[in-house]
Formats: structure tokens, sequence, C-alpha cells
């Protein structure tokens, strides 16, 4: 049977984001952290294809990822709150 | 059907919408009425236009997001006597738009239901700098100079930053 896990890596600067977002949001963090073990551990790129050539995004809840995808590894390049973009109530 | 619809036993031919809701529920669990829907659908100029955003329950789990995209392609458990049964077409559908945007390396256009795209086209215009930091990253990345660091580091300092922040 064929290998597929790949490997995963993180910027740092992407790294230091999601340290900023861990303060204000934990849980969301390290969902963010366990769905990109997750897919690496698969194999699957989950993600979609962005605009910017070879990266592509996948949410995760409260957070975005933005990553790179060589067909072995997996590089996040950027995380955003993707709340931004929610409209509130009031 | 001759018992549900017997006017000695419902009092009334046809069922009143208060015996039909109690002896039949739902009206789309009634076959016929469940085949008249799909052949009006199938009718219609397209196919129902479902909005289809991210499911949050609880705290944000990584595949609740997934809820909202593909429940059009799952059948419930139950779905024999209770769902709708969807056309194979909006099913194949879904599936070929995924696979398109997997396979692609540039995409073209956006499906109107793929909510995931549009995030990211939205995320990537409302925050200042991104789309130049991700250019940056990548031209990095192809040169072999991009600073990264192993999954097991990242997920320790992730999960350091939260136990400070709690002691804090």
């Amino acid at each position: 049977m064929p290998e597929h896990r790949r490997r995963l890596t993180w910027r740092d600067r992407a790294l230091k984001e999601l340290e900023d977002l861990a303060d204000v949001m934990p849980a969301a963090a390290l969902t963010a952290v366990e769905a990109m073990e997750r897919m690496a551990s698969t194999g699957f790129n989950y993600g979609r294809a962005t605009s910017e050539p070879g990266v592509w995004y996948f949410p995760t809840g409260k957070i975005g990822i933005y990553y790179a995808d060589d067909g072995t590894t997996l590089t996040v390049q950027a995380v955003v709150d993707a709340r931004r973009l929610r409209e509130l109530p009031y | 059907m001759s018992f549900l619809s017997s006017p000695s036993r419902t009092r009334g031919h046809p069922l009143q919408p208060l015996h039909r809701e109690v002896l039949l529920g739902h009206p789309l669990r009634s076959s016929a009425t469940r085949r008249a829907f799909a052949r009006s659908w199938t009718r219609s100029t397209g196919w129902p236009t479902i909005p289809i955003r991210p499911v949050v329950i609880g705290d944000g789990g990584d595949f609740v997001s997934f809820a909202g995209e593909y429940h059009l392609a799952r059948r419930p458990a139950s779905s024999r006597s209770r769902a709708l049964i969807l056309p194979g077409r909006a099913i194949s559908g879904v599936c070929r738009e995924s696979l398109s945007a997997t396979l692609s390396p540039v995409v073209h256009s956006i499906p109107e239901d793929d909510w995931v795209s549009a995030e990211a086209e939205a995320l990537l215009d409302a925050t200042p700098g991104l789309r130049e930091d991700l250019r940056a990253a990548m031209d990095e990345l192809h040169a072999g100079t991009l600073q990264t660091v192993d999954a097991a580091t990242a997920r320790a300092r992730i999960e350091a930053r939260i136990k400070s922040r709690g002691s804090s």
C-alpha cells in the first residue's frame, strides 16, 4: 500500500499569527493545527485553489488557512481570522 | 392508503390538514408528494439554489464547516422514509466542481455554491497585504529560503501559548 502521508510545515510568520489568534480563541487555534495535521496524515488536499498561483485555502471554523501543496509537503503560509467576513446581527 | 383515506376512519375525505399532519407526518414524506415535487423540480429552469453557508456548531470544529457543503451529496442514514431524494445530476455536479477545483492549477471561475472559494477570495481582498505576503512567501518557498518549522514544533508552540494564557 503506497504511503500517502504528507509532510507538514508551518511558515514561521504564519505560526506567529496563529499564536496571536490563540490568545483570543485557543480552541479555534488548536482546531486549525489539528485540521492541518489531519490533512497531512490522510494525504488528501481538502482545500480549494485560490486565485494566487500555488496557494490553497482551507477553512477551519473561525480560522482560514492559506497553504502551499507541492504533492509531498503542505506548507502553511498564512492564517486569517475568518470571522472578519461575518455580518454582525446589530 | 386505504386505511388513512377511509372516510369512516378520518372523518372526511380528503384528509383535512390537521389529520394529514397527524397521520402522514410532513407532506414531503408522502411518496406521491415527493414524486410530484421532484417532477416540478426537474421541469424548472434550473436547480434550486440552496444557500450553503458554514455551519458552526459548538466551538467550530474543523469538519463542521464541511457540513454545509456536502449535505447535498450525502443521504441521511434514515433517508428511505424521510428525506427527499436528490437527482443524481445535482450530486454529480457538486462532485465535478470539487474535482476540477482540485486538479486545475488555476481557478477560472467560482461555482455559485462554492462558499469556500468565495471565502478565500473575500479574505484575500479584505485583508490588507495578504496577497503580496502570499506571493512573497511562494517566491521564498520556490527559492528554498522560506523559514519553516515542523508540525510537532508548531503544535508544541500553540499548546504552550494556550497554557501560558490560561495560567496568566
